[in-house]
């Protein structure tokens, strides 16, 4: 069974690659926002993943941090993009 | 394999395709929006199906049930951060492009 | 090569790309955004090596309030960075390159990664650990000792360190856990307590007063707040002196009837109400993430941070005014000493009650370990709310700067 999670690991960090590629070469600034969504969802599922390949499951409490930390950031990044403040 | 595991397996699979596609599509699409259509929405079916699966091989309730938790609140997050980066796109006049531009972005 | 070696070499790939694109990006909105990157990939590293609070502080700070701090500057700065002539420094070169050879050199003494001989397993640990392994020092537990174990010799140190024959190719060593060779077992780590906290009325306690009664099985919790609890205590008073700091620095006094002027984002109604259904929730996960610190991952420093990015996200969509209403400014400057004054304070009553400065077992005289574990709870409460409202403190002042 372990070599399940070892793999859907070995293909998100590929996504997570190519979403990279994404972030640093993305021609406008609304390009780079949306890799950094998306890579922190992907961290969320590795985080949890991760968990399962060791055996232990306190990772949970992880991973609702992240989904919230990310929201919050990309929401920050968005307001600086729309109105040019952090008010 | 036990049942569970047969069906943990099928839906990590799909969950890893979803993402991996969708990842792919972010690389390889032409513009902004046909970007987010890929990234947005697989993003969002991507993580609910590898949660989803991994429900079925956990051991206790509790982490059952902070799994779900999980795959909630990003249901929740991820398509509205989704649409806020679209509108702030669309409100900063960010124009998609069209059959008679040339190219298009690599 | 396992799966950890694996997943650990692919993601350090990652990050060593991710840094060379900070530095090569010209525009700062966009090395903004791989700083953000960094640092969830570095706590993917953290995680990958099983250290959960490390991973959860530098997920929380690095991903979440450090990117948002740095927009804010980033509003005061141009968007592109300037081009500079590429020419070598070759002193600062030479200097870093010395420094480094220095550090890595000095790496060659330390003990080897995981093994069981180091001092510090020795030690102090096995209190520490004797949560979740339980028969290290002398209780029950919910695992039998394996065979031929003997906790005094276990828990001796005489100064031995590993016998590494002379012959390199001689490897037969790394295969058997040292302690194994010398007899002595290493016992299993669960993952949890080893035993439910156990209350006696008779006045005396059936357990080592070390052990905590089996309430903080989370050894980095125990080791940050009892054992080094003077440390914990003066990094608490550090962060303070960063928000008085700050405070003397940019904070101008305002004058009657200048009015807020901000740039709310309440016009998109999506946000608004995933906002409103989401901040008291995060409000909450904040509370519960000091409060479990003692059981598993976490402690007051990940909640406080948590506890100041949903005032963050509440101020972002609502505006400042909104926020100000909500949490006035003196309130913040007041429970930012507050939080001071419980750690230093928990330390104080113990001194009162008999005992030593942060000596928690005088909290509970019937049972020390119940007493431990309050003390704990007090402090890590203190250290969240110092967190959380310098961190609030911080992205107030660098929202409220007019933009250049």
């Amino acid at each position: 069974m372990s070599w399940v999670y070892l793999a859907t690991a070995i293909a998100l960090l590929i996504g997570l690659f190519i979403i990279l590629i994404r972030a640093i070469i993305g021609p406008t600034v609304y390009d780079r926002i949306l890799a950094t969504n998306a890579l922190g969802t992907k961290t969320i599922l590795f985080v949890t993943l991760l968990d399962y390949i060791s055996g232990r499951t306190e990772f949970i409490d992880m991973a609702i941090v992240y989904a919230l930390i990310s929201f919050i950031t990309t929401i920050a990044i968005l307001k600086f993009a729309e109105k040019g403040r952090l008010d | 394999m036990l049942w569970n595991e047969i069906v943990t397996t099928v839906l990590l699979g799909l969950g890893c395709v979803v993402s991996l596609t969708g990842a792919l599509g972010l690389l390889r699409m032409p513009d902004f929006y046909t970007r987010l259509h890929t990234a947005g929405k697989t993003d969002s079916l991507g993580q609910f199906l590898i949660l989803l699966g991994l429900v079925f091989v956990t051991p206790d309730l509790l982490t059952q049930i902070k799994l779900v938790g999980v795959a909630m609140i990003l249901m929740i997050a991820a398509p509205t951060a989704t649409h806020a980066i679209t509108k702030a796109a669309h409100l900063n006049d960010l124009r998609p492009w069209t059959k008679r531009d040339p190219g298009g972005e690599p | 090569m396992n799966a950890v070696v694996l997943i650990d070499t692919l993601l350090l790939i990652l990050v060593t790309i991710t840094a060379v694109a900070i530095i090569e990006v010209r525009n700062l909105y966009a090395s903004v955004m791989l700083t953000s990157v960094y640092s969830l990939l570095m706590a993917l590293v953290w995680v990958n090596m099983h250290s959960m609070d490390v991973a959860f502080t530098e997920a929380a700070v690095g991903g979440g309030i450090s990117t948002i701090l740095l927009i804010g500057t980033l509003v005061h700065t141009a968007r592109e960075e300037r081009p500079i002539k590429a020419r070598v420094h070759w002193k600062a070169l030479l200097v870093t390159a010395v420094t480094g050879a220095a550090l890595i050199y000095g790496t060659f003494d330390m003990p080897r990664f995981g093994d069981p001989h180091a001092p510090i397993h020795h030690f102090r640990v096995p209190e520490m650990m004797a949560q979740t392994v339980g028969f290290a020092n002398g209780t029950k537990g919910k695992q039998a000792p394996p065979e031929g174990f003997d906790a005094r010799e276990y828990r001796s140190f005489n100064g031995r360190v590993a016998d590494i024959p002379d012959d390199p190719t001689d490897t037969a060593w790394r295969e058997t856990s040292v302690l194994a060779q010398d007899g002595i077992i290493v016992p299993k780590v669960i993952g949890h307590a080893a035993h439910a906290p156990v209350h006696d009325d008779a006045g005396h306690h059936p357990h080592p007063a070390d052990d905590f009664n089996g309430h903080v099985p989370n050894s980095v919790t125990s080791l940050l707040a009892a054992y080094r609890g003077y440390d914990t205590m003066f990094e608490t008073t550090v962060i303070f002196t960063a928000g008085i700091s700050l405070i003397m620095l940019l904070r101008r006094p305002r004058r009657q009837g200048e009015a807020q002027v901000g740039a709310p984002m309440v016009d998109q109604a999506v946000l608004r109400v995933v906002t409103k259904m989401s901040v008291p929730f995060i409000l909450l996960f904040g509370l519960y993430v000091i409060t479990h610190g003692e059981l598993g991952p976490g402690g007051g420093f990940q909640g406080g941070v948590v506890i100041a990015c949903g005032f963050i996200l509440y101020a972002l969509i609502f505006g400042r005014a909104a926020l100000y209403r909500v949490l006035p400014p003196p309130v913040i400057d007041v429970l930012t000493g507050l939080g001071v004054l419980l750690y230093s304070g928990t330390g104080a009553a113990c001194l009162l009650l008999g005992g030593q400065f942060l000596d928690y077992s005088m909290l509970n005289r019937l049972s020390p370990g119940d007493g431990e574990s309050l003390g704990m709870t007090l402090v890590e409460y203190g250290v969240g709310i110092t967190v959380s409202m310098v961190m609030l403190n911080i992205f107030n002042q660098l929202a409220e700067e007019q933009p250049t």
